[in-house]
This record gives structure tokens, sequence and C-alpha cells, in this order.
């Protein structure tokens, strides 16, 4: 089979179930779907494959009825039909599980279920209960109906939202990212349950970027990239290299500078770490490597892989589980272990470090106060006395704001009100300026335009030859392959391993995230 | 002596107990809501004040007062005015989503002053301080009581015609009926409404809807529960209930007259302190406030108590209740927590 | 659909320094239209002329020196509660307990002028060791949920309130172990006679140092939070927690000490009360200045110097009322009365100052009409001001049916050459004076004028109504090729149907004018001559336009 042929398949005679032809969606000046057309056949289940940003889920939503196509139309069994709210697809029994819950943690299982439904006036919760049993016997369910929702794991909640949406009388469900959350057993519990949900004739889309589940569960694969249609092919038809192909395209020249690193020093040392969040699940999984002081550290992965909690634990925002171990060694050659300690600590012990977090407004930045003022965070109890030294915040603010040309109508309006690619110059900005010796970055292109992407690049190439050691987390493959010396891959939690940036392929790398272990090994399957 | 003493209390207890057991069903329907109305002093207010001009207006009016129609136009007076008073406090939060402390200490700012100028007013109408007497419509909330006693003074008039035995059954009855019995109507209806509110809470598919919006208004918005329709509904109806409570105090407590002299405030902030003791279930609001009612005037019941010490013990319903939130805080038993959105306005962004 | 949002801005670009003004602008309007209400309020319980009972008011506060020092002295009192409140509030701890700090520091300092106004202490020393005294009451009656919140995240809102009670019931437990005549259960004016503890005069000012006092307090509040790590601290902490932990700030610390100084500053409340006005302690000695303070920090939006604003007009009502009161023979109680309604008022005002409320288009899209008849009229102007300027001068002179009607019909013809750019004459405005259109013309609005007259005879509204489904008709007139044979009924018809499902929007269309036409007549009607009569005739020429495009539209789907 040729690469990127697009080939469309038809599995099982008959009309498409839904049928969604020239959908497109944009937001402001993104456009999230650009004259998308998908068929969803009964009976069949359909990996819906695609990187971040793709429009996977902005599709789906226009399903649900949480968004509405700004053009094109939707059809439900050859019926055009206009789906405005999440009651219009509960009529069209269309149901879809969403990535965050909406359930009610002190309600049962069986309230969360009949909630909003009204059937009668007094509760039949017994009605409910019976229901559900036979809901779970016919599929391989294992819920109880009793239990509180503040009691039940993760994969618990989820098969809540897929029965209340079975209850529901949906014949059409939609999971989104549905095994991010789950364990391999977990994993396979739910495929099991799919798999007689579509033998009773079910449709079922499965929004995913985890290849080798698509390979083990879909029989159709359709591939969004950056929000236009690829294509879809029968998932007996083709494997994961072809997939991959179709998800990240050839690689794109950017032009971005990569000097070469020199004057490499060892900055950070982690070893064995291991992250589990208050929901008990296992976020990073004794993930070791080093990062040197006079290169860019790229971080790959699909999103929720552990870079976020990989950078938190750093900052000393998120604990770690024993027998990790994180040492930092100072330009002086001061060395110094950064586990367990709280920020506090860590700026007590004089070690520099730079973190611009992914949520820019929400933990980098104070929304209400002005530029000046959050110039302050880091620095605001240097000084004696009682308060505080306005005057090189100031000076900051204003510097920050002519040599990245900040757009603002003064350094006094609130940050919430700049648009984001000046929010992050400013955060950035500020990160900057401490003069770090260690430099770490979440996604700090995101939502940015071009030249700003740019500035951000430049600033951590002027940091690369300065001697800081820079981890910089992306999503975009093509930017990390021209940016970062070296990348680092996680998937799944796990260290999949570390490439050269400057010889490593697109197609490699995307394996890497979607894949546990380059040798191709299925990990614990 | 002391058995008296107890029966006393008792009564006392359970008098007082349901003024305050009014005011706190109606605040836990609102809170349930998600909203914490401070004002729920305000709506006692203005709850007495109206039940009590209605009946004023009517008797003064009327040649021969029929009590039973005194009665009602009080109840829909009291419930026209409480309604107001809910319906200013969820305007205000619900729709222009004002913060709720605040609009909550105005409205019992505005309620109790619109209460004591109208009672002065009504006061000094009726010739001076403290001379308001509705007695014939506040003798109508009292006929469960006039049934009752007349049960036991039949039984006490066969009892002194039969034996000892017969003797012992009738003071054994006089007893009961004092202790158990001898309350207005409006003691019942408290204990009514406090079980209806339980029912609704926890068996009914509204009352479910209810509870989804006080613990997590996105979600139940999700479910397609129109969750300003719940607020509002659950906040007026609640206020009405708590006006109910500022009637039984005028009509039956006070025997129905007006005394400017803060008593209903108070009463009005031991309501919602019973709300967080009873974590927000009803029925336990009905044994918290007659307990509180207890703990409020148990300082007239023992001996030797200075005039100055008598005061320590009736900080004992707040003490209790901070005893309360704190474990409540520490236990971290879902059940027992307030609702989660108390307090904070839901918005729902454009999609 | 209304749709509701949040607001960013009321105007931006070159204008965005208006943005603060038209907030109080709005609040003062709130306050105004308020005073309207209450006005109406007094009139209608006490038959009195309001605008006599506002001048009492002012005249029974500011009447006489000794009033504006009791205004003042009051004033300073809560301002320094509402000051208090500002380091917690802006924090996002509620602390509703201040009522209680104000008295345990009232306590402490009755306890000292009982205890030790013998003990012949010099009164600056005396009045030192009782302001800390009251001020460590207040400290710590403010802590003690601020442990618990910190520790446990016990909700402070419920607490605070409770220990507000509990403080009542201290001050009660006291008062008889003070009581002064034995057997009153008043404490009475401490110290009578030697006046030990009490604030003196200053400069022979009796409340000069209470105002002294407070001012301090408050331009020392404002550094504090404006200034100082501390206020910093505080302003991150309560905007968001994450930041404040990613700032590696100790939020427990942050969230005990500040509510240690609330506590503490309102503890000097209860000093002032004490010491320095009442001299005696009772329940009622902080009066409810603990919760009115709450209204206040909040209203200000914790801003130290605004708090001093709404506080002196709030005391001011409140002795104002007390004036009424005795002038009028009222109870005290009216201004309990007016001071919650005029609160009501700007609670309300603020949701118009942070939310916008959008009533999106119908079918036919306001924006774009709008939009593009202003720039029609910008790009023709002269010729379209002429236009309206017959039009609407004539129609509004002329003899009704006969000359009135005929010469609408042509304008609304020629505004829709506007609207659509297509060339046209000032003089079109008489294009029904022919023959063969003229009758037709004057028959048709005679029957339009009719039925709108005996709808507006049913209680107005029907009027409205059929005025609307009928405001097709000048359209369909002027559109109308000679020698067609259409009779007037039929032209009514058509335009009832046109209008169908429309009725609404066209309604809110026009209102979409509202304010123009509130500035035309601000100018007495050269702003409409100008700008504003022809852009509000293209646009509903416009409006016509779009909706006989949208008209088509369905008719081809149905097809």
């Amino acid at each position: 089979m040729q690469r990127n042929e697009v080939v469309t398949d038809r599995p099982v005679s008959g009309a498409p179930a839904v049928r969604m032809e020239h959908i497109t969606k944009t937001f402001g000046s993104v456009i999230a779907n650009d004259d998308v057309t998908l068929d969803i056949y009964r009976g069949e289940i359909l990996s819906l494959l695609g990187e971040n940003g793709s429009g996977k889920t902005t599709l789906m939503n226009m399903l649900s009825g949480i968004y509405f196509p700004d053009a094109g139309s939707v059809s439900v069994d050859g019926r055009p039909v206009s789906i405005k709210s999440p009651k219009d697809a509960f009529d069209l029994h269309i149901g879809m599980i969403h990535q965050h819950f909406k359930l009610v943690d002190i309600l049962t299982a069986a309230e969360n279920i009949v909630l909003g439904l009204n059937e009668s006036y007094m509760l039949n919760l017994k009605r409910v209960h019976s229901e559900v049993v036979n809901i779970c016997k016919k599929y391989g369910f294992e819920l109880d109906p009793d239990k509180k929702v503040y009691d039940m794991s993760v994969s618990e909640k989820q098969t809540l939202e897929i029965i209340k949406v079975l209850y529901r009388g949906a014949d059409i469900l939609i999971l989104d990212e549905p095994t991010a959350v789950l364990t391999p057993q977990e994993t396979e519990k739910l495929f099991g349950v799919m798999r007689n949900m579509k033998a009773d004739g079910k449709s079922i889309v499965i929004i995913t970027h985890k290849l080798h589940e698509v390979m083990s569960i879909s029989d159709r694969v359709a591939v969004l990239r950056k929000g236009r249609y690829v294509g879809d092919i029968a998932t007996s038809q083709t494997d994961p290299q072809q997939l991959t192909d179709m998800m990240v395209g050839h690689a794109v020249k950017l032009n971005i500078e990569r000097p070469e690193p020199k004057d490499l020093r060892e900055c950070l040392k982690v070893e064995n770490l291991s992250v589990v969040d208050i929901d008990g699940i296992r976020k990073l999984d004794k993930v070791s490597f080093t990062a040197y002081g006079g290169e860019i550290l790229g971080v790959a992965g699909v999103a929720g892989s552990g870079q976020k909690e990989l950078l938190e634990v750093i900052a000393g925002l998120q604990p770690a589980q024993r027998g990790s171990r994180v040492i930092y060694t100072d330009r002086n050659g001061k060395v110094s272990s950064l586990i367990g300690k709280s920020p506090l600590e860590i700026k007590k012990l004089g070690v520099h470090l730079a973190f611009v977090p992914e949520d820019r407004l929400g933990m980098g930045l104070v929304g209400n106060l002005d530029i000046a003022d959050n110039m302050l965070i880091r620095t605001y109890t240097e000084g004696s006395g009682m308060f505080v030294n306005m005057k090189r915040p100031r000076k900051l603010a204003q510097d920050i704001v002519k040599e990245f040309e900040v757009v603002t109508p003064g350094i006094t309006t609130p940050v919430r009100k700049l648009s984001g690619g000046n929010v992050q110059k400013v955060l950035v900005g500020r990160e900057i300026s401490g003069d770090p010796s260690l430099m770490m970055s979440a996604y700090a292109v995101r939502g940015l335009d071009i030249n700003t992407s740019y500035t951000i690049y430049r600033l951590m190439n002027e940091q690369k030859a300065r001697g800081t050691a820079v981890i910089y987390v992306g999503e975009d493959l093509d930017v990390l392959l021209e940016l970062c010396d070296r990348i680092m891959v996680l998937c799944g939690g796990r260290l999949s391993g570390i490439v050269d940036g400057r010889t490593a392929t697109k197609e490699q790398v995307g394996l890497m995230m979607t894949h546990i272990g380059e040798t191709g090994k299925e990990a614990d399957e | 002596m002391v058995l008296s003493q107890i029966i006393s209390l008792i009564t006392t207890a359970i008098s007082f107990g349901t003024v305050i057991m009014y005011g706190s069903l109606g605040e836990i329907l609102t809170e349930k809501s998600g909203h914490l109305n401070l004002g729920v002093p305000g709506i006692m207010y203005m709850g007495g004040i109206g039940g009590l001009i209605g009946a004023f207006l009517y008797e003064t009016h009327t040649a021969s007062p029929i009590p039973f129609v005194g009665l009602a136009i009080a109840l829909a007076s009291t419930l026209l005015c409480s309604l107001v008073g809910g319906l200013i406090y969820s305007f205000l939060t619900v729709s222009l989503r004002a913060n709720q402390n605040v609009t909550g200490l105005t409205l019992t700012i505005f309620g109790s002053g619109l209460a004591n100028f109208f009672g002065g007013s009504l006061s000094k109408l009726a010739g001076g301080v403290g001379q308001i007497s509705v007695a014939s419509t506040s003798s109508a909330f009292r006929w469960t009581q006039h049934i009752s006693d007349r049960i036991v003074a039949s039984l006490s008039a066969k009892a002194a015609a039969g034996g000892g035995f017969m003797k012992f059954l009738a003071s054994a009855a006089d007893t009961v009926d004092r202790v158990f019995l001898n309350y207005g109507f409006m003691v019942w209806l408290a204990l009514a409404i406090a079980v209806v509110l339980s029912i609704f809470l926890t068996k009914t598919s509204r009352g479910l809807n209810l509870r989804a919006v006080g613990e997590n208004p996105a979600t139940a918005d999700a479910a397609g529960i129109n969750v300003k329709s719940y607020k509002y509904l659950s906040t007026c109806i609640g206020a009405m209930i708590s006006g109910l409570g500022g009637l039984y105090y005028v009509m039956d407590y006070i025997k129905g007259t007006w005394a400017n002299d803060g008593n209903i405030e108070a009463v009005g902030w031991l309501a919602v302190a019973l709300v967080i003791f009873a974590t927000w279930k009803p029925l336990r609001s009905i044994w918290g406030a007659y307990l509180f009612g207890a703990l409020y005037w148990l300082y007239n019941f023992i001996p030797g108590l200075t005039r100055s010490s008598q005061e320590i013990f009736k900080m004992l319903p707040y003490i209790v209740t901070i005893i309360v939130l704190i474990s409540v805080s520490l236990r971290h038993k879902r059940e027992d927590q307030p609702p989660t959105s108390l307090g904070l306005s839901y918005f729902r962004e454009d999609r | 659909m209304i749709h509701i949002s949040k607001r960013v801005d009321f105007v931006r670009g070159k204008a965005a320094w208006l943005n603060p003004f038209i907030g109080w602008a709005i609040r003062i309007l709130a306050v105004l239209l308020s005073l309207v209400v209450s006005g109406i309020l007094i009139y209608s319980i006490t038959k009195l002329n309001p605008i006599q009972v506002y001048i009492v008011m002012g005249k029974g506060v500011f009447g006489t020196s000794r009033r504006i020092w009791a205004w003042l002295r009051d004033l300073a009192l809560l301002l320094c509660i509402s000051v208090g409140l500002a380091p917690a509030f802006k924090m996002r701890f509620w602390n509703i307990g201040a009522e209680g700090q104000v008295l345990v520091g009232g306590i402490a300092t009755a306890a000292c002028m009982i205890y030790l106004g013998n003990a012949g202490i010099p009164t600056p020393v005396f009045l030192i060791i009782m302001a800390a005294a009251s001020m460590l009451a207040g400290m710590i009656w403010g802590v003690i949920p601020a442990l618990f919140k910190a520790k446990w995240n016990t909700n402070e809102t419920l607490f605070t309130l409770m220990m507000n009670y509990i403080a009542i019931q201290l001050t009660s437990f006291f008062i008889p172990r003070w009581e002064h005549p034995k057997g009153s259960n008043t404490v009475g004016i401490i110290n009578a006679g030697t006046k030990a503890g009490w604030i003196p005069a200053l400069l022979g000012r009796q409340y000069l140092i209470n105002i002294l006092i407070v001012a301090a307090v408050v331009i020392l509040m404002y550094f504090y939070l404006k200034k100082s790590k501390h206020g910093y601290e505080i302003a991150v902490v309560g905007q968001s927690e994450n930041t404040a932990r990613y700032a590696a700030m100790n939020v427990k610390k942050v969230i005990i000490r500040s509510m240690a100084l609330s506590g503490a500053i309102c503890g000097l409340g209860g000093f002032l009360a004490v010491s320095g006005a009442d001299h005696t302690i009772s329940t009622a000695t902080a009066g409810g200045r603990g919760f009115v303070a709450i209204i206040v920090a909040w209203l200000a939006k914790f801003n130290t110097l605004t708090m001093v604003l709404i506080s002196a007009m709030l005391i001011f009502l409140e002795k104002g009322a007390i004036a009424i009161a005795s002038e009028f023979s009222l109870s005290n109680d009216v201004s309990k009365i007016i001071t919650g309604i005029i609160l009501f008022f700007i609670l309300g005002s603020e949701f118009f100052i942070n939310y916008e409320i959008k009533i999106s288009s119908g079918a036919v899209n306001r924006e774009a009409v709008k939009k593009n008849s202003s720039d029609r009229v910008r790009g023709g102007y002269w010729p379209a001001v002429l236009l309206s300027l017959l039009g609407n001068l004539l129609s509004g002179t002329a003899i009704g049916l006969f000359v009135f009607n005929p010469v609408r019909v042509g304008l609304a013809g020629a505004s829709r050459a506007v609207y659509n750019g297509e060339r046209f004459r000032p003089g079109d405005v008489f294009s029904r004076f022919k023959k063969g259109r003229y009758l037709h013309t004057v028959g048709t609005m005679a029957l339009v004028t009719l039925f709108i007259t005996l709808g507006l005879s049913c209680l107005i509204v029907p009027g409205v109504i059929v005025a609307i489904g009928l405001s097709r008709v000048p359209y369909l007139l002027a559109a109308e090729n000679d020698g067609e044979k259409t009779s007037a009924m039929d032209v009514l018809r058509r335009s009832w149907r046109m209008m169908k499902g429309h009725k609404t929007d066209h309604f809110v269309f026009r209102l979409s004018f509202l304010g123009w036409a509130i500035l035309n007549f601000l100018t007495f009607g050269i702003l409409g001559l100008f700008w504003v009569n022809p852009y509000f005739n293209t646009a509903l020429a416009g409006y016509h336009e779009e909706l006989v495009k949208v008209e088509s539209q369905d008719k081809k789907e149905v097809l």
C-alpha cells in the first residue's frame, strides 16, 4: 500500500448512522474544523485519530450539541438534523462521554443516571437499579448502582458515564480519550464492553491517539490533521506506521535557528522519578534523564503523558513517590536535592529556576494585577524592610514591553486584558529576567501567532547560549525537531527514549509517542 | 418540683425551638440550591409583621372578627411578605449575580427596619407600646391546644368520678398533654413541613435535581436541569417557610402583639446556626431546634446562677454549632458537608 | 435569544480611559434611582413631600457644628471597621465576624476603664494600654476561625458568624458584673465623674482624636495593602491560590496573619466606640455596624479610599433618618429601610457594570444592517440628509391623510435606494403624487392608520403589534410597479405575512435606536437633522431589504 494514499472503506453495507458533511468550525481566528466530511456506520467501532489540536473533540462536540457548525450539515439515518443542545443529541440517541466527567460526587450512581430525567415525581430508584443491572448484564459492565461517586475509581466513573448514556437510549456513543485514565487491565475490560455494544448494533466512536489501541479495538480509523480530514481506512488493512504518517504528515521546514551547544554542564539529574496523583493514577513511572546547561532538551509526548507533573515536581509544586531523586547542580558546582522541597525552600536554597507553566493566567500570572505587579511574583521578598520596591519591577516591565513589543494600553493594565501572545511574552520575559540556570517551559507557544512564537524560540536559544539548561515541553513535533538538541519522549508516564534532535525523524518520534518502547513491544498488554 | 421544671423546660424548648425550626427549614431549602441567605432574620421580620398587619387590619375593621378568617388572612399576608423578601434576594443573587453575603445582610437590615417601623406605627395606632393585640386571631392559632385541653378536661371529669386508676390515668394524660400536645397548630405544621421537606429532598426527582444544583450547577445544567428556576423556586419557597417562623413568633409565642426588642433577629441567627448544626438535613433540624431552644433557656432552670453566669449558658447553641462545623471539616464525611457551590454565583459561559 | 456574557470593557481603544467613569456613572445613577423609589415609598406611607424629607435629612446631619462632629465621629467608627475588613476580604476570607471583634475590643476597653480607672495612669499611656488591649482581644477573636480555615478548611463565613453571638453573650456576661447602679442591668456611663479612660478632647473638639486615629489607620492600611510585601501576598493569595503556591508564598501564614490584623483593627473600633463615643458597654455597642461595614468594604471593592466615601454616605443616611424621625414623628427604622433600598440598587447595578447583555438578532442581522446604512449615509451624505429633511419635515407637518402618507411612502422607497447604493434624488419623496399612484397610496395608508388606531384603542399594546405588522406597507407600495392591480387589503395582508415571526425582532431593532433618539432629543433635533434621521430612515429601509432577501430564501427552501 502506498503511503499517504487516502482510502475510504465501507465495512458494513447500508446508509451511515451519522453523516457529517463539509463541517467547518472556527473560534475567532482559529479554524478548528476545515471542511470535514465523516461517516459513522451502525455496528462499527470507529477510531478518530489525530494529534493535539487536530480538531477531533471539536468535531464530536458538534454531534453532542455543545457546539454548532459554522457551515456544513449533519444527518442521522439519512435525515438532516440540527443539533443545538445536548438535549437534541439525546433525542437523536447520540451520547458522548467526555474527558471531564459530569457527575455529582455526593450522589450515587443510580441518582446520577436519573438526574434531570424527571420520569416521575417520586424517585423510583428500584427501577433505575434493575435497568442498570440489565444494562450491565447485557454488555458486561460492572457497576454498583448504589455506590457513591466520591467512592468510585476513575474507571468506575467512566463506566457510570457510559451507562448514563445507554440508559437514555443512546445508539451512537462517542468516547473522548477514554483510556487516558485507565490501567491496561481496565482498558481491556472497556474494550470487551465496547465489542458487546457493537454486537448489539450500536455505533461507537473512540477519539484517541493511542495507536496500539486503535489496532486492537477499532474496525475503521479516520484521521484528522490540523483541522482537516485526511482519510479513513479499515484497521485490518493498515498498520501503525501508515497511521502515524497520516497523523503527522511530512516534516515541515520551519527555519528555526539551532546553534551547536557548547560547554555542556550537568545541571539537573533526575532518577527514578515516579508520581501518583490524588486519584491514585500513576502519572510518571521511574523516569530518569539528565539535563545539561547549554542545550535545549525537548519533551515530546501526547498530552497527559506526565509532562506537567515532571515540571511541577522539579519546581516543588508536586510531591513525588519515594525513591525519586532530583539533583540540581548550579553554575558554581553546588549540589542540592530538590525532591520534597516546597517552592519556598527551593528559593531559599538559592536555586535559580525559571518555570513557564502551561496555565499562564491561572498559575504563572495574576490576571487582575498589572504587568509591573506581576514582575514581583518571584522577587517580592527582596530587599529589607516591609515595603515592596516597585522601581525595579516597573523598569523590568517597561523593558519587557519594549523589547518584546508587548501590545498593551499601558503597564498599569491588568494582564488578563492582554491577548494570549502578549500574556506569554510578559510571562516568559519575567522568567528570563531572573538569570536562571534552569529554564522550564510547558507549551510555551500554544495559541501564539508566528511572530511571537519565533520570539520565544529566539529567547530559548539565547538562554542556551548563556549556559542555561532549557527544558522545552512542546506539542508540535516540527518545532521540537528544529529547535531542540535532544528530545526525550514520554508515553503514558514512561520514558520511551531520548533521541538526537538533529538526526531523529518525525515518524520515529511519533511512533515513540504512541508506542511504548522503541522496539515495538506492547507494554503490559 | 423537679418534674414540673423539666416539663417546663421541655415545653419552652419546643415552643421557642419551633420559631428557630421554621427559619432553619426555609434556609436549608435555600442553601440546598447553593445560595446562602443571610437575610433570614430580615425575612422572618417581614413575615411576622406581615401577618400581624393582616390580622390587625382585619380585626380592627370587622365588628366581630371570626378567628379562623383572621388566621387565614394572617397566613396569607405572611406568605406574601416573605415571598417579596425572597424575590428581592433571589433576583439580586440569581439573575444579577450580586454577592450573596452582602445582599443577605442588606435584606436583614431592610427587613428589620421595615418590620420595626410598621410595628411601631401599629403600636401607636393601638394606643401605645406593646398595646397591639390581635387576641382573637392569635387564639385561633391555638386551636389544637383547645382540642387537647377539652379532651383532657373531659377525661379529668370522668376520672373524678372513677377510682384511683382513673385518677392516675387522668393525671398522666394531663402530663402528656402539657408536654406533648399543648401547642398551637403551627408547632405541628413545622414538624409536617420538616418531614415533607425531607421526603422531597431525598425521595423525589425534583429534590434530586435540586441537590445537584447546589452541589455542581454545571453538571446539573449539562443534565438539562434549569438551574435558574430551581434556584429561584427554592429561595422563594424557603423564604416563605422562614417567614412562617416570624408569624408563629408573633401570633403564638408572644400571643399576638409586637415588641421592638430584636428577639426575632436573634432567633433568625440561631436559625442560620441550626442549618449548620443539622448538617443541612431537615429531620435533624427538628431535634436540633428543640435542643437549641432548651440550651437557650436552660439558664432559667438551673438554680444558683447569677445573672452574669446565665449568659454563658445562652452561648451554648453557638458553641455547639461551631463544634459541629469544625468536626464536619475534620471528618470529611461528604454527606455532612455544605452544598459544594454554596455562596457561589453560577454563570454559564456562552458555548 | 438573550445572551449574557462577562463584560471586558465599556469602550475600547482610544476612549478606554472613560471606563472607570462609566462604572461610577452607573452606580450614581443607581443611587439616584433608589432615592426616587425611596421618595415614592416615603410619600405613600407618610404622605410627606419627599424633597422636604430629604432636606430635613441634610439639615439633620450638617445643620449644626455639633451634628457635623457627631457625623464625623460615627463615620470614623464605621470606617475603622470597614478598613479592618479590607485585608481579610482582599484575601477572599469572608470575615463576617466584625461585629464580634468590635465587641470584644469594647469589652477589653471597658475592663481597662473599670479596673484601672483609679490607678492614676496618665491619660496618653492609658489610651495606649486600652487601644492595645482592644486590638489584642479583636486579634484573638479573629485568629481563631483563621486557624481552623488554614488547617482544616473550615468554612470561615459560618464560623465568624457564630463568633459574633458568642461575643454578644460574653458582653451580657460582664454587664451584671459591671453594672452601675446595681441591679439595673446596664453598665451606665463608666467613670462619669473622673472621665478616666475617656478619649479626651483635643483643641477643644471632643472627637478629634477619634478621627485622627482612624485617619491614620486608613492611610496606614492603604499603604500596607498597596505597597508592602504582606499586601502583595494578600493580593496574590486572594486572586489565585495556585499562583500563590507557584510564587512560593506560605498561604497558611498569610491567612492567619491577615485575620489577626483584621480582628485587631476591628477591635480597635471597639476601643473607639467605648472610650471615644458611648463611654459604656452594652450588647448594642457594635450596633450592627460590623455588618454594615461588610457591605461598605465589599461595595468599595476593598479600596480603602472608596470606603471613606461609602461610609460617609451611609452614616449620613443613618443620622439623617434619625433627624427625619424626630421631625416628623416617624420611627428611626426609616433609615434602615432607605439604606436597604439604596444598597439593593447599588448591588443590582454591579450586574450592569460587570456583564453585558446582547439580544441576538432574528432573521435579519441588526448589526450588519446598521453598519451598511451608516456607511451609505456617510457615503452620500448631503442627498441623504436632504431626503430625510424633506421626508420627515413634510410628513410631520403636512395634512394627514393626503400629504403625509404619500410623502412617507416616497421616503420609504427612496431610502431603499440609499441603502442599496442606488441613485436617488431628494425629490423622490414626491414620487407618489403621480396619477394612478396617488389614490392607491392614500387609500392603502388610510386603511393602515385605521387598523392601528383600532388596535391602540384596545389598551395600546394591540395597536403596537398591528403597527409593527403593517410596517411593510410603505415599502411595498413604493416598490409597486405602475399598473399593477393590487387591492389595498392585499398589500396589508402581504405586509402581515412578511412580518410573521419577525415582529419582536423588528421591535428590538427599532428599540436599538433609543440611544440615538435620546441624544437627538437632548440636542433639540439638530443631531437628528444632520445624522440620526437619514441614518434611521436608511436603516429601516435596510431592514426591509434584508427581510425580503430572507423571505425569498425561505420560499426557495420550501420548494
